[in-house]
């Protein structure tokens, strides 16, 4: 069933080949373009592998700082809301949510963008009758979700991945977050928790607006809380909780493109190595037909 | 080191008992005060036990010391002065940010920038204040905000790099 769907494509290319074979095997030139322009895409995977070391070495060194202030923003909340962190599932009845996704504008650097929108899609399909907005940070997520939940998508954000994540980048993102006009119930960050060159974690990080901070028992424990106090707090929070996971996201996928890069080169020089082989044979296999020609001429006279 | 993960063990046996009271505490010894004074880019302390911390808030200076009632408040441009066990007093600059003194006994001081007392320059902050000020009188209201803000911070700066010497 399956082939005779794909049935014209096969054809198309089984005509391509019998026409090649017709000309006889691929030619030395063929074979010489087709090494040479491996090479070069060796060189630039490898080139791509090495940027992404020294990105990576840097990302890693800020994540160290930045793990710290995140952890320290993260604390508040964990204090006043102990349940969010064993059950995963107290929001039933939170019916505004507003999910927060972490990427980049850059591929080639394996799942990392695609895991952050599997599980937002994963969220998508399940909200039933919630009604759940995406706020898009990077061009990869919002690529993502268009096609299927462009309804859903709040702001959407571009130009990050090329400098590692600032404060400021944050702050904007925040803004961006809180003057949506969407007023959220309650909210989660996803972005890919970093946790060694070859492993991150996609995980959610609870974000809880003015409303809801409010309305927390915990809070009553807190001494001289205003409102003018709590709202700046909740404002800049929001902006630690982004900045952190942006770090923590940027660090997961530079190293998953390091890895995927020098996967990319290993693949590279695999196909060199069987061109080379190629290229070898056939240039043996037209000495030797000249030689027989040139022989078995002789050999006529 | 070793006295950390000591520490971390205490903790672990002290969730048993605080999950009977239904209380938050996850973390060691409420006795002690545990710092974490960062910036985006750099922790100044991590977690770390100091005998008392002074913050500049909105709402006037804040000393903290162990055992603090839990409170929140907005950082405003200011020292913060942060004594250690040893009794040596560590001063630093800090723009903006939020201070946090939580029901676990933790205290987090998180700034927008952190810099240290000694490498102000005076002459560029007295600058930007003039600058500011300047700017201060003409634009949106938005911009006069935003340079009150500046010349707000210019001003700490110089008043920290003076004290200092």
């Amino acid at each position: 069933m399956l082939r005779q769907g794909a049935g014209t494509l096969q054809l198309v290319s089984h005509g391509f080949v019998n026409a090649e074979q017709a000309r006889g095997f691929a030619t030395l030139k063929d074979i010489s373009i087709r090494l040479k322009s491996v090479k070069n895409i060796q060189k630039i995977t490898k080139s791509m592998k090495m940027v992404a070391a020294a990105k990576y070495a840097k990302a890693e060194r800020d994540l160290k700082g930045a793990r710290a202030y995140g952890v320290g923003a993260k604390a508040f909340f964990d204090n006043i809301d102990p349940v969010a962190e064993d059950t995963a599932t107290p929001k039933e009845e939170s019916k505004k949510q507003v999910l927060v996704l972490i990427t980049s504008d850059r591929g080639l650097c394996g799942a990392v963008h695609t895991s952050i929108v599997k599980e937002a899609k994963l969220i998508l399909n399940n909200a039933g009758d919630k009604d759940i907005r995406v706020v898009a940070i990077g061009d990869k997520s919002r690529a993502g979700l268009q096609r299927l939940f462009a309804k859903h998508l709040l702001v959407s954000g571009n130009e990050i991945g090329r400098a590692p994540p600032t404060f400021a980048d944050a702050s904007i993102a925040a803004k961006a977050v809180l003057d949506s006009g969407f007023d959220f119930e309650t909210g989660h960050i996803i972005f890919n928790k970093f946790k060694s060159v070859v492993s991150y974690e996609t995980s959610k990080l609870p974000i809880l607006p003015l409303e809801a901070i409010k309305a927390k028992e915990a809070l009553t424990t807190y001494d001289s809380v205003d409102d003018d106090v709590l709202q700046s707090y909740s404002e800049y929070s929001l902006a630690q909780l982004i900045y952190y996971a942006m770090k923590e996201s940027a660090t997961s996928e530079q190293s998953s493109r390091m890895t995927a890069m020098d996967g990319a080169s290993k693949n590279a020089g695999e196909m060199i190595d069987k061109l080379t082989l190629a290229f070898n044979r056939t240039r043996q296999a037209v000495i030797t037909r000249e030689l027989i020609e040139i022989i078995s001429g002789a050999a006529c006279v | 080191m070793l006295a950390r993960t000591i520490q971390r063990f205490s903790a672990v046996a002290q969730r048993g008992y605080a999950a009977a009271a239904a209380a938050p505490v996850k973390n060691a010894n409420p006795e002690e005060l545990r710092l974490t004074f960062a910036s985006p880019d750099t922790a100044v302390f991590s977690n770390a036990v100091v005998k008392q911390v002074d913050v500049p808030t909105l709402a006037g200076m804040v000393g903290v010391l162990a055992n603090h009632v839990p409170t929140i408040g907005v950082l405003k441009p200011g020292v913060v002065a942060v004594t250690t066990n040893e009794g040596t007093v560590q001063r630093l600059f800090v723009s903006s940010g939020t201070l946090s003194v939580n029901i676990d006994g933790s205290c987090q001081v998180l700034a927008e920038e952190v810099l240290k007392i000694e490498d102000i320059d005076e002459s560029a902050a007295r600058a930007e204040l003039e600058s500011a000020q300047k700017a201060s009188g003409e634009g949106s209201e938005v911009a006069r905000a935003e340079a009150q803000i500046r010349a707000e911070v210019a001003e700490a700066l110089i008043k920290a790099a003076t004290n200092q010497q």
